[in-house]
């Protein structure tokens, strides 16, 4: 679970990224975190995983505040940077110690989990090479299993469709879905609207550091009073174009 | 297709040489920027005596033109030396190579922007051996406007063949080390070939030198100015023009160099689109076996290690395994017994001279000297390697990582801190165990050695990391720009050699026994440890965590 209240993050004292925002993922559902490109999502979610300090406001994982108890709050989650160039110089299956180390995960599960995971994603051939020689897909991948082998409860991901070949995408959707069904929580953005309708439980849209909305699909086209058939990129556009 | 150039040329140096763009933050780089200029104003001033002094000396046996031959052809020497790492790192392994490849100019466009990079940061190095030189000369001559004019086409034009020489050097080792398959591993060696290059032809010349010395005492000529230009010859015609300025002759040997100087770097364009683009391309794709590991090597691959192991197994891999740092924080701490050998090796009856020299070390009176001038020595390549003081900027853009992972800014400050303390006493006893074997210091000396010299590269690591961390370069595109571009390592280094030369001062200037510089080393700069130790833990952390990219 994920609660967030009145959190607000400027850059440089002048401009607002994220204002004032409130926010609540339950557990057992996937949340889905909407906004075109610059809309503050990938601030809100630095300020969520401890890398940027919040101005103001209060967040709290699983009941642990971050600001507080930051080493004991961020053993909650597991975060998938919307970039996964990191650690390039490192083979895969050192980067997977390296995670379960810092993470305390014991020996006899961490060799199952990798196994397991490097067999889900295909990447058993890959795990002995530099991940700076893996394809972007493949680096995504190898930072997912990363953040899967501590098994954290809370799963916040940064537009962690991008770069996936389909067969992956479905596999990482699946494992998303599998997560929130057994009562954990999973908080992903997006600018892929069709993913957001297909997998979300709820959904949250930001615009200029300020969320539009925040509930069930179904809501929002009520709360749009749109047209049944109306497509959801539409909503989306007409929504975030409002000044 | 020289506009070509010049829009090249004139992109990259706006991206390689940039300020912060926060105004405050710029302010700050450039106080800091003064700060250093003013600390190295006793040094320029020494400088400038030395080379006063020298020319006085000069002019009473009529040599005074030795002078500028001599520091023409050192600053071309040193240029060539430097121009090996800087050819290799702009030319190859800086990450705009992948993004100037697919434009359509040929590789004698990207070389030639790429040369004028290298020229500035040259620039940079001739200021500091050859501007004091030219100016001394001039003042003390009474040289005319011609010869300010000739001092200045001599300086900007000094560096081209010495990096044109470099380049083409690299180039052809780049070409032909770029079929391997491993690149990151080639690179490295690519680099090693580079630098005992450089190493072998510092040694070649010196024993010209020496052979020619001899000779010079003998005939009384002027065969210094032709024995210092021989390796680059044009350095002959450039002092010959300054030297002659007031008459024709000296128009006529600065054309010559010019001309030469032009030759060379047409030269230089030529092998270039010959060989540049079979070197580059696909220098910056990683291999991979695609081998799938057995059950057995898994097993044994999968192990669980302490936190603070883990982390600092990672940064000296990623230490080890990514060129520029390999070649700037590792293979130094290797190649500092080998510098200070170079010396003693070339001397023609080395053993004698060495068999001599370490007689002086085994008396009992300069014991205390030969410690303190040991600690000196390490903490000052304590501070060369850069380890501690870019252990935050070489996280550049990744740093968010350090920020979401769970663990405590202390754990990973500490880490980063036993990273570099392992780095420098492999420099440490590489420099002590080389003492032992040559100069045959007692093993006694050896262990203060040891002892007191760790205290110092704690002292090193921890002010590196200190400063480091409160002005990190994070905003970097090639890996090079965190360790080599970084005023971090010239402030941290301006901390150990302020710090290592007060204990020296201090040492001669009370004339201090053995025991009390060992007692007093330990003290001094165990207390100062324990402080900044104390200052890390606390309010390290927190500057730390207000750390944003």
């Amino acid at each position: 679970m994920i609660e967030i209240s009145k959190i607000s993050k400027s850059y440089n004292k002048t401009t607002k990224a994220v204002d004032n925002i409130d926010l609540t993922v339950n557990d057992g559902e996937i949340f889905g975190f909407l906004g075109p490109n610059g809309a503050g999502k990938t601030t809100t979610i630095k300020v969520i995983t401890g890398i940027l300090n919040a101005d103001s406001g209060i967040i709290k994982v699983n009941g642990l505040d971050i600001a507080k108890e930051p080493l004991k709050a961020k053993k909650q989650f597991g975060f998938v940077p919307d970039n996964p160039n990191m650690f390039l110089r490192l083979k895969g299956i050192e980067y997977l110690n390296f995670m379960a180390d810092i993470y305390d995960v014991p020996l006899k599960e961490r060799k199952d989990k990798i196994e397991m995971l490097s067999k889900r994603f295909e990447m058993t051939n890959s795990l002995g090479d530099q991940i700076q020689s893996y394809s972007h897909g493949m680096r995504q991948k190898m930072i997912i299993m990363g953040v899967l082998i501590h098994d954290p409860s809370v799963w916040i991901l940064d537009e962690p469709m991008t770069g996936l070949d389909p067969k992956s995408a479905f596999l990482l959707k699946e494992m998303m879905r599998e997560h929130a069904d057994k009562n954990k929580t999973v908080f992903f953005s997006t600018h892929v609207l069709d993913v957001a309708e297909k997998i979300c439980d709820r959904v949250a849209v930001i615009n200029k550091g300020k969320i539009l909305f925040c509930g069930k699909l179904d809501e929002m086209k009520e709360h749009f009073k749109t047209s049944e058939d109306e497509s959801l990129e539409k909503m989306f556009l007409e929504m975030t174009d409002n000044e | 297709m020289n506009k070509k150039l010049f829009i090249l040329t004139s992109t990259l140096l706006k991206n390689s040489i940039s300020f912060s763009a926060d105004a405050k933050k710029r302010n700050k780089q450039i106080i800091l920027f003064i700060f250093v200029a003013v600390c190295f104003i006793p040094t320029v001033y020494a400088i400038v005596k030395f080379i006063s002094d020298t020319f006085e000396a000069l002019v009473s046996v009529g040599e005074e033109g030795s002078l500028l031959s001599l520091g023409i052809a050192l600053s071309a020497f040193i240029i060539f030396f430097f121009g090996i790492f800087y050819s290799m790192n702009t030319f190859y392994f800086s990450e705009d190579v992948e993004n100037l490849l697919p434009l359509p100019l040929k590789p004698s466009q990207i070389l030639g922007a790429k040369f004028f990079i290298v020229a500035i940061y040259e620039y940079m190095t001739g200021a500091l051996i050859l501007l004091p030189i030219l100016i001394v000369y001039g003042v003390k001559s009474g040289g005319g406007i011609l010869y300010w004019l000739y001092s200045v086409l001599v300086f900007l034009s000094l560096p081209i063949i010495p990096i044109a020489l470099a380049s083409l050097l690299v180039m052809l080792i780049m070409r032909f080390t770029n079929v391997a398959k491993n690149k990151d591993r080639f690179r490295m060696i690519s680099a090693v070939i580079g630098i005992l290059f450089g190493v072998g032809i510092n040694i070649l010349i010196q024993k010209m030198a020496i052979g020619q010395g001899t000779q010079q005492i003998q005939f009384g000529n002027n065969s210094l100015v032709s024995t210092a230009s021989y390796f680059f010859p044009t350095a002959k015609f450039g002092a010959l023009g300054l030297i002659n300025s007031a008459n024709l002759a000296g128009l006529g040997y600065i054309i010559l160099f010019l001309g030469l100087s032009f030759v060379v770097f047409w030269i230089f364009s030529l092998v270039g689109d010959l060989l540049y683009y079979k070197g580059v391309t696909g220098v910056s794709v990683a291999s991979s076996s695609k081998k799938k590991l057995s059950a057995s090597q898994l097993e044994k691959q999968v192990v669980q290690s302490p936190v603070v192991k883990t982390y600092v197994l990672k940064e000296l891999r990623i230490l080890f395994r990514t060129p520029s740092y390999f070649i700037n924080c590792i293979i130094m701490n290797f190649l500092w017994p080998v510098f200070l050998l170079i010396p003693f090796v070339t001397r023609s009856k080395a053993m004698s001279g060495l068999g001599q020299f370490s007689d002086i070390l085994q008396k009992p009176d300069v014991a205390a000297y030969l410690l303190v001038i040991a600690f000196g020595v390490i903490l000052f390549v304590s501070g060369t390697n850069a380890i501690a003081a870019t252990s935050i900027s070489r996280e550049g853009d990744n740093i968010f990582v350090n920020k979401y992972i769970p663990l405590s800014y202390k754990t990973q400050i500490l880490a980063k801190i036993i990273a570099g303390v392992i780095m420098s006493s492999v420099g440490m006893f590489s420099i002590s165990i080389a003492a032992v074997l040559l100069l045959k210091i007692p093993l006694y000396m050896f262990l203060l050695i040891i002892i007191t010299s760790f205290i110092g590269i704690l002292f090193s690591s921890f002010g590196g990391i200190i400063i480091d961390l409160y002005n990190p370069k994070l905003h970097w595109d090639n890996e090079q720009k965190a360790v080599k571009q970084n005023f971090n390592v010239v402030y941290s280094m301006l901390v150990n050699i302020v710090f290592g030369g007060l204990a020296i001062f201090l040492t001669f200037y009370f004339k201090l026994g053995l025991l009390e510089v060992f007692v007093g080393l330990i003290i001094l700069y165990g207390v100062l440890d324990l402080m900044l130790y104390k200052y890390l833990m606390k309010k390290g952390c927190e500057i730390f965590s207000r750390i944003e990219y």
